[in-house]
């Protein structure tokens, strides 16, 4: 561009202005001067330039950096090098090149003003940022709706177990107490006065209903345990989670004690410390996930024998559920960190990271929160609160 | 209380273990009489000339549920107590069905069979004391029509 500006010989502004529009419509300022820094030519961009900085068009150069011209004429360059200079005017930055065209003793300039284009730079940056913690946001929120969907798919799996087995346990328990009244009918026959002496005491009688009744009584107390377990497991994962329920948090609580039963039996003793509490109005089956999760890192931080203890009360306008373990408790720096999604001690085979993340979100949900406090070898204490209207 | 014949308890439940059981219970306690179905549709089909004084059914069966079949059970025979046998686990919807047909009692399983006895026991009486209230009524009107013949009578000689 610049070569043929320079190559029309005989130009004058006009003619100028005809034969190459572009220079005209160019959104860049573009200027030519002679060696005196007298304007031979200012596109409408310059002008505007100029303008925007209060300048006459005479004191165009006082846009140039120190030292640029007498590098630009000093310089033993060919016609038509171009210079690149950074310059700053009144807090704006530009781009300058200039084109000396020595045997002229012209020169061509022509300006960037890049703040606006530093701008967006700046913005981007934002912007960058912005996207990197909204992606975390959104792998978060990825990893919450995994660990919700499997325990959604965790929920109806137990549902249809629960059904399924429901039937025929209802029956096994139905029978076993149909043989305790019958084999008691019997003893009450073999010690009525109709029985005659040597059957009731016949060694093989004797004998047969010894084992009859012990057996009778071991399945009555399988079947009670095999009942509550089915029980508590169709309560723990309710179909009917859509819409809020009045809940007695101690019966879910028990429920989920029965459920977490194998993680303390013969090693932890359980202490229940219940308050008055009134009926809590909540999405039970997710409250019950809360429970679930506390009192399984309960039982696991305990390594040996130990306490846990679970304390309820209600306090202004709120219900508290202490649950605390005599654990080996959450180091200080651990602690800041234990609700952040994807943070676990326990190693990628046993925990995911994603169990109190979870419990957060789900007190968040109900307006309530979820704290802890922990000393080390001393035990750890998860408070929740929630709200009772 | 007036009793006509033996108590009969009729119990739907598609699975056959389930009606055995209970069968056995109240066949061991009590002196019921018990008929079992495990469809729905044969014991409606039953009911059409069987006299029943309570009917015990499952909720979730292949034919029919046991709401509708309750609800069926209630056009034919208003007064029989009819009490839902239910493993199912939603129960909110459950106890809204039970709502819209009018249930006497909802059991759920597995069920405790002192419970059951107890419930079918309260369910009889109800029936057994609509029934004598019933015959009672027919004596009163039947007493009434008498009265009111012997007061004709009784005009006619005087007039």
């Amino acid at each position: 561009m610049a070569h043929d500006l320079f190559d029309s010989q005989s130009l004058d502004q006009s003619s100028f202005k005809e034969m190459t529009p572009f220079p005209e419509s160019c959104p860049f300022p573009i200027l030519r001067c002679d060696r005196a820094r007298k304007v031979l030519y200012m596109n409408p961009a310059f002008s505007d330039l100029l303008e925007r900085f209060n300048l006459e068009p005479h004191c165009w150069y006082q846009l140039l950096p120190k030292g640029c011209w007498v590098h630009v004429w000093t310089q033993p360059q060919e016609d038509n090098a171009t210079f690149n200079f950074k310059g700053d005017f009144q807090g704006r930055s530009f781009e300058l090149t200039l084109i000396p065209h020595k045997s002229k003793d012209e020169l061509f300039v022509m300006i960037n003003d890049l703040t606006e284009q530093l701008q967006p730079q700046v913005k981007l940056v934002d912007y960058a940022r912005e996207m990197v913690s909204m992606n975390q946001q959104i792998q978060e929120s990825q990893s919450h709706l995994i660990q919700s969907e499997k325990m959604a798919s965790l929920g109806r799996l137990i549902v249809g177990i629960a059904h399924e087995i429901i039937t025929p346990i209802g029956s096994i328990n139905s029978n076993n107490d149909v043989l305790i009244r019958t084999v008691s009918k019997l003893r009450s026959f073999l010690d009525c006065g109709d029985c005659p002496l040597e059957v009731r005491e016949h060694p093989a009688v004797v004998k047969i209903m010894k084992v009859m009744e012990e057996v009778n009584h071991n399945n009555h107390i399988a079947c009670d345990y095999i009942g509550e377990i089915v029980i508590s497991l169709k309560n723990f994962a309710r179909l009917d989670v859509k819409k809020k329920q009045k809940v007695d948090l101690h019966k879910e609580l028990n429920s989920i004690l029965t459920l977490v039963h194998h993680h303390l039996k013969n090693r932890i003793q359980v202490v229940k410390e219940y308050g008055a509490l009134p009926e809590i109005a909540c999405y039970p089956n997710r409250l019950n996930q809360v429970f679930m999760n506390i009192l399984v890192n309960a039982a696991q931080a305990i390594s040996g024998q130990g306490v846990l203890t679970i304390k309820t009360f209600p306090e202004d306008e709120n219900v508290k559920i202490m649950i605390s373990d005599s654990g080996a408790g959450i180091r200080k720096e651990n602690l800041v960190h234990i609700f952040d999604p994807g943070f676990t001690t326990k190693g990628e085979d046993v925990g995911t990271g994603l169990g109190l993340s979870i419990c957060h979100k789900i007190m968040e949900d109900h307006h309530g929160k979820i704290d802890v406090d922990s000393e080390l070898e001393e035990g750890t204490t998860f408070t929740l609160t929630l709200p009772i209207k | 209380m007036p009793e006509v014949g033996p108590i009969t308890i009729l119990l739907v439940d598609d699975e056959e273990m389930v009606l055995t059981s209970i069968r056995s219970f109240l066949t061991i306690e009590t002196d019921y009489q018990t008929w079992a179905f495990t469809s729905p549709v044969k014991a409606l089909e039953e009911l059409d000339h069987q006299r029943v004084d309570l009917v015990i059914s499952d909720y979730l069966m292949p034919e029919m549920d046991g709401i509708s079949f309750l609800g069926r059970v209630k056009q034919k025979h208003p007064q029989v107590p009819r009490i839902l046998l239910t493993g199912y686990a939603d129960k909110e919807n459950a106890i809204k069905a039970i709502n819209d047909v009018g249930l006497y009692q909802y059991i759920e399983k597995p069920w405790n069979n002192e419970d059951l006895k107890l419930i079918i026991r309260n369910g009889l009486e109800k029936t057994l004391l609509l029934r004598s209230l019933e015959s009672k009524i027919r004596e009163v009107q039947k007493a009434q029509q008498e009265l009111g013949d012997v007061q004709k009578q009784i005009l006619q000689v005087f007039a």
